[in-house]
């Protein structure tokens, strides 16, 4: 699906994000990306968007150099990855219902994608979106009248709505209570499952990502610090990749069924049964 | 997530406003068009084309004969001077205007105290002076007064003058309201008299604003006085109607270039002003008045007595025996106005043709103004930016009263003409607006969409234009308030509404039916008024 061959990338005021980064995935295939702040992770699914160009190294997307395309193949290429951001970049003013339909603009053509604004063409489909969220009755609010957190989910909805080969999150539940947290990655995992879809998700919650992901990459300082099977993710791994936040492994405290043996050292994170699966 | 609870709403429950609020429009645009006479097509005739063929050919080269350089510098300086002089004389009128109206002045106000009653009616009066001072337009103003004092400056001076001081006194009122009231109320309960009151209790601290609101107007006046001569009185307007009624497309070249550099220098040097006014008050002197400060009022009060006496204006004729009864006399003609009503009828379409050049003209402002924006926000490159940007500006420059000319030998007399002239003027106008929104718009959201692979197009309808949509309406909305006013008088030069009326019937001396005409200008004006300030206080709820 994507595989970055020795990827760096400097940003323009010098600030080294990537180095060296080499990762593959198939088909299908789901992976969290956990790590401190600042290690890379963003810029990563960045990367991965193809809305960042590397500064070095092969970069291919979905069976595709993406910056050796023309500019009407990059964009098509780009219909086809899906990115949830953590912030969701959605206008104030704008209705849920057009931000939930924008998710398609790059398949629609401009003539259908005008029209809807006049009258939304796919209700049903926006609406199916957000109900799997549990949205389903802001469908026809605006934007500002959401918090943070239904924001966030209106923001899967928009990457569930799009239907891309490769879905890409950004820390997509960051402003969520647990419950909903882990409601929210289940969905997303399960619709990635359902249509055959590579899923990357950046965490910050270890937790999360454990419970969550049959895959873990651990990324700091711009380098991948391991990327192995979440079964094979230990305390000590997890201690080294957080060394410098300190001794407390960033968690969400959710409602896991924590397992009896853990230790008193670290009170949850490697409960590690596969609840989204 | 139990979907059973809600039925899920399979139809947009804003659909039903939607649709009458575009029904509505349409249904009030059809008649826009009717009575606009909107015909594009005229634009294109065989007869007209060959008209403006011939004039816009002629513009190259410029005249620059030596003579007509002369004429033309003289005719910049008798601009300039109108302006000056116009604010001036506005100045005296507005400051009495102004302390009459300002309730924190009112020494009757406190406790309350006697001759309350009184006071508020004299404010009331005071009031609807001012109203009815800058309800009226100064072209109107001048070319009234064009009649009493013959063709030359002192008609253009007395108007700006007049609608002028109308502007300045409500301003002035205004800013002296806004401030901090505790200082003169407490002067006045120590029993200062309301002049000490002003200068102690409230110029401190609305001086520079009051300074600065003026430099503006004088910015506005120099505008206005450039179109002033189309009615005759005097100045480069004169000059450019001559030019155009003979169609000597040089000469109108010349003056076209020289309107957009005096208005920019008129722009620059009120810009410099206002930013020298900003700065002055911050040193810690011992003199109350700081030398600087000094320095510009001499300069200023120069200036003005040079404008006087470049006029030829004498205050003292004007001020005669003589002339204060051929003025009453002049004036009465206007009285009692003609009620009839065939005449009311007939004021009553033009009007309608005054409303409908002003609402096609702006709405075809904001079409025209929105597609010139995206490139002067500059999305596609530096080069767009930087063409469209002068392409606006240019347009803009040139008032509306000249497009209107302009226009009314491109597409025949009519209200069509005033339409295009009020759509383009104001498109330049919109489109610098326009931009600045775009500009200030954040870009995350389109430029998500477009990292999702959305085409420009639906990126920008999906991901920009929700935000910046309001403050466009907003926007047009003040606009059309000021064509509204505008598309009154553009028919001076043939552009249709009410103003093709009045000038025709002050043409044929028909007093009576001249001030029908006025009166309804003055209605129009105040209707505008208060519905935008109606509408303001709703859209801030």
């Amino acid at each position: 699906m994507f595989r970055l061959d020795a990827i760096s990338l400097t940003h323009a005021n010098g600030h080294s994000a990537l180095r060296e980064v080499t990762l593959a995935t198939g088909q299908g295939e789901q992976l969290a990306i956990i790590g401190p702040s600042g290690a890379g992770k963003t810029t990563l699914l960045r990367l991965l968007g193809a809305s960042l160009r590397p500064s070095s190294g092969n970069l291919t997307l979905l069976d595709t150099l993406p910056w050796a395309l023309a500019a009407g193949d990059l964009r098509q290429l780009r219909s086809r990855i899906g990115v949830a951001h953590q912030t969701p970049p959605l206008p104030a003013r704008q209705r849920v219902i057009t931000a939930v339909l924008a998710g398609r603009l790059g398949v629609w053509p401009w003539w259908k994608a005008l029209a809807s604004l006049v009258y939304p063409l796919d209700i049903a489909g926006a609406g199916k979106s957000l109900a799997a969220l549990d949205l389903a009755e802001r469908l026809f609010d605006r934007c500002d009248r959401l918090s943070g957190g239904q924001l966030q989910r209106v923001g899967v909805a928009r990457l569930l709505y799009q239907k891309p080969q490769l879905m890409l999150a950004d820390e997509p539940v960051s402003s969520l209570d647990p419950t909903l947290a882990l409601q929210t990655l289940q969905v997303l995992s399960a619709a990635a499952k359902a249509r055959n879809a590579t899923l990357v998700v950046s965490l910050h919650a270890v937790d999360l990502a454990l419970a969550c992901f049959p895959r873990i990459v651990g990324v700091r300082d711009g380098r991948i610090a391991f990327d192995r099977p979440a079964t094979e993710v230990d305390e000590t791994l997890l201690r080294d990749l957080y060394a410098a936040e300190g001794r407390q492994l960033p968690i969400q405290d959710h409602p896991l069924p924590i397992a009896e043996d853990a230790s008193d050292a670290m009170p949850t994170p490697v409960a590690r049964r596969n609840h989204c699966a | 997530m139990n979907p059973a609870l809600t039925a899920p709403l399979l139809h947009d429950p804003a659909a039903r406003g939607r649709a009458a609020w575009v029904l509505a429009s349409v249904v009030l645009l059809w008649p826009l068009l009717v009575i606009g006479e909107f015909r594009p097509w005229a634009l294109l005739e065989a007869r007209n084309l060959n008209v403006m063929g011939h004039f816009l050919a002629g513009f190259l080269p410029p005249q620059g004969s030596p003579d007509f350089l002369r004429e033309l510098a003289q005719a910049t300086l008798q601009t300039l001077a109108i302006a000056t002089a116009g604010i001036a004389l506005a100045f005296l009128i507005a400051v009495p205007l102004a302390l009459l109206a300002t309730q924190s002045l009112s020494v009757s106000r406190l406790g309350p105290g006697p001759g309350q009653q009184r006071a508020r009616w004299l404010r009331r009066a005071v009031r609807g002076l001012m109203m009815i001072l800058r309800g009226i337009p100064e072209l109107v103003w001048a070319l009234v007064f064009v009649r009493v004092f013959g063709l030359g400056p002192t008609a253009g001076v007395l108007a700006l003058g007049l609608t002028y001081g109308g502007m300045l006194a409500k301003v002035y009122a205004e800013i002296l309201e806004s401030g901090d009231q505790r200082p003169v109320r407490t002067l006045l309960e120590a029993g200062s008299g309301r002049l000490a009151a002003l200068c102690y209790g409230l110029l401190p601290g609305s001086a520079q604003d009051l300074a600065s609101y003026t430099v503006y107007r004088w910015e506005c006046a120099v505008r206005a006085s450039v179109v002033m001569g189309f009615v005759g009185a005097g100045g480069l307007g004169q000059l450019m109607d001559q030019s155009m009624k003979m169609l000597n497309g040089g000469e109108a070249a010349s003056i076209l270039i020289t309107f957009l550099l005096l208005v920019l220098l008129a722009d620059a040097l009120s810009s410099w002003l206002r930013r020298l006014l900003a700065n002055t008050g911050t040193g810690n002197s011992a003199a109350g008045v700081s030398a600087l400060a000094l320095t510009l009022v001499g300069a200023l009060g120069l200036a003005v007595l040079l404008s006087f006496h470049l006029l030829e204006i004498q205050l003292g004729d004007l001020l005669s025996w003589d002339a204060a009864q051929q003025i009453g006399d002049f004036f009465a003609g206007f009285f009692p106005p003609d009620l009839s009503p065939a005449w009311l009828h007939k004021v009553a379409q033009g009007a309608l043709e005054t409303i409908a050049i002003s609402a096609l003209g702006t709405l075809l402002a904001a079409v025209g103004g929105l597609l010139l924006a995206l490139p002067a926000s500059g999305r596609y490159g530096r080069v767009a930016a930087g063409t469209t940007r002068f392409v606006l500006n240019a347009l803009r420059s040139v008032p509306e009263l000249v497009w209107a000319a302009l226009m009314a030998l491109a597409a025949g007399l009519g209200p069509f003409a005033g339409v295009l002239a009020l759509a383009v003027h104001t498109c330049g106008v919109l489109g610098r607006l326009f931009a600045e929104s775009l500009q200030n718009a954040s870009a995350t959201p389109r430029n998500a969409l477009i990292e999702s692979g959305a085409p420009p197009l639906a990126a920008f309808c999906y991901g920009t234009l929700p935000e910046v949509l309001p403050q466009l309406v907003a926007y047009t909305l003040y606009r059309w308030e000021m064509n509204i006013r505008m598309a009154a008088i553009l028919g001076f030069v043939g552009a249709g509404g009410l103003g093709q009326l009045l000038y025709v019937e002050l043409s044929l001396f028909h007093y009576a039916q001249a001030s029908t005409l006025i009166a309804a200008m003055l209605l129009l004006s105040i209707a505008v008024d208060s519905a935008s300030a109606k509408l303001r206080s709703l859209m801030n709820q």
